[in-house]
Formats: C-alpha cells, structure tokens, sequence
C-alpha cells in the first residue's frame, strides 16, 4: 500500500501561524498508523501568497492542501486518512 | 503561547498586517484597511456581525502599534495618524498591557449555575447541603439565589447528576495577585499598581480583550534607520523557528541587525554573580537566596510579597548583562532583546542598556513582513558563545542547575524549585520567607515550565524544552566560582 503523504510547511508563515505546534506529531500516531504514513518538513509550499496569512499554517496531505488545523485535527486527518476512512 | 486557537491566531496576523504596513513606503494608504482585509465582507462573522469584528480588528492594530487603547479620545482617529504619531515616539513607556473594551465580554461575576442536567431529585443533596440555604426548587428543578451564594462548591461536589457548573471569569482566575477586575460597567481594567505582568490575563482570556502593546512600531524605526543595532536572542529562543540558532542569526542580519548575541553569555555573567552571593551570604548564615532574573517574579516581590525582598539576589539579568557588554562594546549599538516574555517590557523600561523589547511572536511577524524565510538562511555567526548552564536558564530549573555546577559539589545546595507563578506558588513564596522549607536558593519562574512557556512563544513547550537542552549540551559547563574573586 502506498504510504499516505503529509508535507508540512516549514514557511516563516506557517511556522509563526501554528505549524510550530505540529512538532513531533508522528510521536502520537498509533503504531498502525505510524508505518503506513511518512511525514517530511517541507520549504515553504507558496500556499501563503496572496495576503492568506490568516489561514496558514498549511499542509500537504497526499498532494492535497489543508489549512488552519490545530495540532489534533491535524492528527486526527492524518489517522482517518490512513485508515481509509478519508478520501 | 500554543497557537491552538482562534484568538492567538488573529493577534498574529494583526502584527503581521501591521508590520507589512511599517515596512512599506505607503504605510499610510495601507494601515486603515487591515480591518477590512482581515474581516471581509464574504468572511463569516465571529462576533454579531462583521463591522464589529472590524472594529475589534482597528483595536488590535492599535496595541500592535504600542497604543494604550483605554487612551482613546477620538473614534474616529485613523491607523495611519495612530502610526505617524507612533513613529514619533522616542521611547515606549508605560504599562505592556492594554484592555480592549470593546472585545472584553463583560463575563458575569464567577458563580455556581444549575444546568438543565438537573432532574429534581428527591435526595436533593444540593439543597440539604448548602451551608447557605440559598437552593430552592423552581419548576421542578434546584435553583441557586445568587444573591446569598458564598461560591463554596459543595453543591456541585454531592449532585449525582453533575448538573452543578461554575461560571469563571478567566482572567480574574488567572491573575495570581488580583490586578484584574470590573470597572462599573463590567469591563475588565487592570490596576498596574498590582499588575506583576506576567501575561496570564491575556493567555486566559476567551475573547483576546488583552492585549500587550508592541514595539515593532520602534523597532522597525530603527531597523530603517542608521544606527548599529544588535538583536540579543533569549535562551528560549531554541525551537522557536525552523533551525539552529546561527540560522535564524542569519535571518536576523538580514532583517537588518548588524550582530547577534545570545543572552545566554549573559547568563553566565548572572550565574558567576549569583553563585558567589549564594556563598557569601551562606557565610554570613543568611537563610536562604532566591533567583532574581525572572521579572514578573520581581515584580510579585515588590508588590506582593515584600517580606520575600531581604533574600532576592542582588545580581542582574542575564538581558542586563547581555545589553550592558554590548554598549560597552559598541558605544551607540541600539539593543533589542528578543524573548518570549510580556514582564521583560517593563524590565527593560527601567534598565539603562536595554532599549527595545521584542517577543518570538513579533519577531516571527516581522520576518513573515520581510518576506525572510528562516528555514533557507545562511548561517551567520554571533557574537559569542555561552556555557551549557546560560542556555539552559530558559527552562525551569536551570538557574538552580547553574548555581550549583558554578559552586561546586562540596557546597550543600537545597533548591526549591517554582514553576509556574500561580496563587498557591504565590502562598509559598510568603512561607519560605517565613523560613517554612528546607531549602537555602529557592529559584522562581513565572511561567509554569519556565521561558519556553511565556506568553510570546511560538513552539510547543515540550519539543521547545528539548531544542533548548540539545543546543545547551554542545557547549561546555560553566566554570566553578571562586567566592573571593567576585564581589
């Protein structure tokens, strides 16, 4: 099974708006979770252009953007989507 | 503070609005629209409707810009004039924090309520125990008569059905010296006769109704014009960006400093003093020394706890210190220290050699302004280095730590150790002066966990702990203190 992308935005952007707090996230998958996923920093996505400060931090998700999520929700997409209980 | 909500996030993106607006040549075109641009009209509203966001998101800029809020005189004065006359100012001075009334939601004053959880039991554990009587049964449900409530909770711990609540107001909570309370019409004010600034009230508080009133209005003055500058990075400054600490020097020089230090070289300073006051007054069999360099601590001594003050060290700052070899060494440097602390501010009004103020948040906003991305900056070197104990000052216990490698193993430390300065923390300090523990350096930290935990961080406390002691552990300890060499 092809292992589910994340890419998290290391952007001064994203960093400043909340991707700080997604340090160490992988820590709390569940081990299931945890081989079937790979989690890389990534330079700054271009996602924050256009004055959208106010909806970063953002993350690449199999190739698909998301926005503003807190750490738990960004675990928790991150569980479902392994599972197979997110597109 | 942990980005996980919306508050924390609308304050940062009102000092990146503004710091864009600093930064550019037409600062007056641009400022006045922030509100507009951050609260448009497809937005969906988070208060009763969008002009009140509006004005809400006008309130922020003006603490972003150093404004006192609770000063203003014109409703109808612009950003722009608020920022032109900001520029002007020479010095900020006054209290860090502002209350924006309009964003304050007037909590009502903290009380038990029955919910409809309620079922009318037939025991009716509330009313039997209230030592009050103020429980009565209304429509079939326990009602409490505010009136006579006392706010003792024991009808909330004996209901069965836990339909008891209590209604906090949050900042009044967190406030652990009362400098918080209503004015007549319900709004918050903060007496700053009592205010040690620790930041909690504006953490704590739902509604983001305080505030801490920026610097990036001067700092960024005085990025663009001639003078040296020199950025002095507090030790928690580790984890707070993407990088190593000689990464984000090198974003820094790009920002525009000319040098970047370390305050943990001014750590080690604090820690050599410190450490031969410990043992002096030791000698002179002085009970106990408690640490001095957090500044809300110092704060809470002066006004609060005055029977703590003969045992305070005498020593300075690591930021003292850090500012003062600065000067020294470059006579005209303009000194910005750059931590994550709102009680600094205040500190720094006061200390001849610090001029400017910054926390890792406005720091971040200024670098997303500039466009910098930290993550791909060159390394750039810093002034100098600090021992493994400096960098560790920024989380608790460090101090401690630091005192005792700098005396030596044969010197009997007992350390009591405060991390967080709470109300019960607030308690202890008043019955160590009593000479209540078994301890003889007792070191505070205001902020539970220590300066990886203040007000203006950006990391997680834990991640950002661990950043701190893997850049602490690549240098050297500090070197034991001969008592008769330091005055």
């Amino acid at each position: 099974m092809e292992k589910v992308q994340v890419r998290i935005c290391m952007g001064t952007t994203c960093f400043v708006m909340g991707a700080a707090q997604y340090e160490g996230i992988e820590e709390e998958l569940p081990e299931d979770v945890q081989s079937c996923v790979e989690i890389l920093g990534s330079p700054c996505l271009n996602l924050c252009k256009d004055q959208n400060f106010g909806k970063a931090p953002f993350v690449m998700m199999n190739g698909k953007p998301l926005a503003g999520l807190n750490r738990s929700d960004l675990i928790g997409l991150i569980i479902r989507t392994a599972r197979g209980l997110e597109e | 503070m942990e980005c996980q909500n919306i508050a924390t996030r609308i304050r940062r993106e009102v000092l990146i609005r503004t710091a864009k607006a600093l930064f550019a040549e037409n600062m007056e075109d641009v400022i006045d629209r922030i509100p507009i641009e951050m609260m448009p009209k497809t937005a969906e509203n988070l208060r009763c409707c969008i002009y009140k966001d509006r004005a809400v998101v006008k309130y922020r800029t003006m603490a972003a810009l150093g404004v006192d809020v609770q000063d203003e005189e014109d409703e109808l004065k612009t950003l722009a004039s608020y920022a032109t006359e900001a520029r002007q100012r020479e010095k900020p001075e006054g209290p860090a924090l502002t209350v924006l009334d309009i964003a304050c939601s007037g909590c009502t004053k903290a009380q038990y309520r029955i919910t409809d959880t309620c079922r009318g039991c037939l025991a009716r554990p509330c009313m039997v125990n209230c030592p009050r009587n103020c429980i009565r049964m209304e429509n079939g449900r326990a009602k409490i008569d505010t009136e006579n409530c006392i706010n003792c909770g024991k009808c909330r711990d004996v209901c069965p059905y836990n339909a008891v609540t209590r209604m906090p107001v949050p900042c009044e909570e967190a406030c652990p010296v009362d400098a918080i309370t209503k004015d007549e019409n319900g709004k918050e004010r903060i007496d700053f006769e009592k205010c040690i600034h620790c930041g909690r009230c504006m953490r704590a508080c739902p509604f983001g109704a305080v505030m801490e009133r920026s610097q990036i209005v001067d700092v960024i003055r005085r990025l663009k014009g001639a003078d040296k500058m020199v950025a002095m990075v507090a030790p928690a400054i580790s984890g707070q960006f993407p990088g190593q600490i000689s990464q984000i020097a090198g974003a820094l020089k790009k920002l525009g400093f000319d040098t970047v230090i370390e305050v943990a070289a001014g750590a080690d300073i604090t820690a050599a003093h410190e450490t031969a006051e410990f043992l002096e007054r030791m000698e002179e069999g002085k009970k106990l020394l408690t640490t001095s360099c957090c500044p809300a601590y110092i704060e809470s001594v002066r006004k609060h706890i005055p029977e703590l003050a003969p045992f305070v060290s005498d020593t300075r700052t690591p930021m003292h210190y850090t500012a003062k070899m600065m000067k020294e060494k470059y006579p005209g440097i303009v000194t910005v220290f750059i931590g994550p602390c709102v009680a600094k501010r205040v500190e720094a009004m006061r200390d001849e050699y610090t001029d400017y103020v910054l926390t890792f948040e406005e720091l971040g906003a200024l670098f997303v302004a500039a466009d910098i991305e930290v993550a791909v900056c060159d390394d750039a070197e810093t002034e100098q280095g600090a021992s493994r104990e400096g960098r560790n000052f920024a989380v608790t216990g460090g101090v401690a730590d630091a005192v005792k490698t700098a005396a030596g193993e044969d010197v009997e430390i007992k350390p009591l150790i405060i991390s967080g300065l709470n109300r019960q923390a607030i308690g202890k300090l008043r019955l160590c002066a009593a000479g209540k523990f078994d301890a003889n350096l007792v070191e505070v930290m205001a902020c539970e966990g220590g300066c990886v935990a203040g007000a203006g961080v950006l990391g997680a406390v834990k991640y950002a702990t661990k950043a701190v002691h893997d850049h602490a552990d690549k240098s050297l300890p500090i070197p034991h203190v001969d008592p008769h060499k330091h005055g």
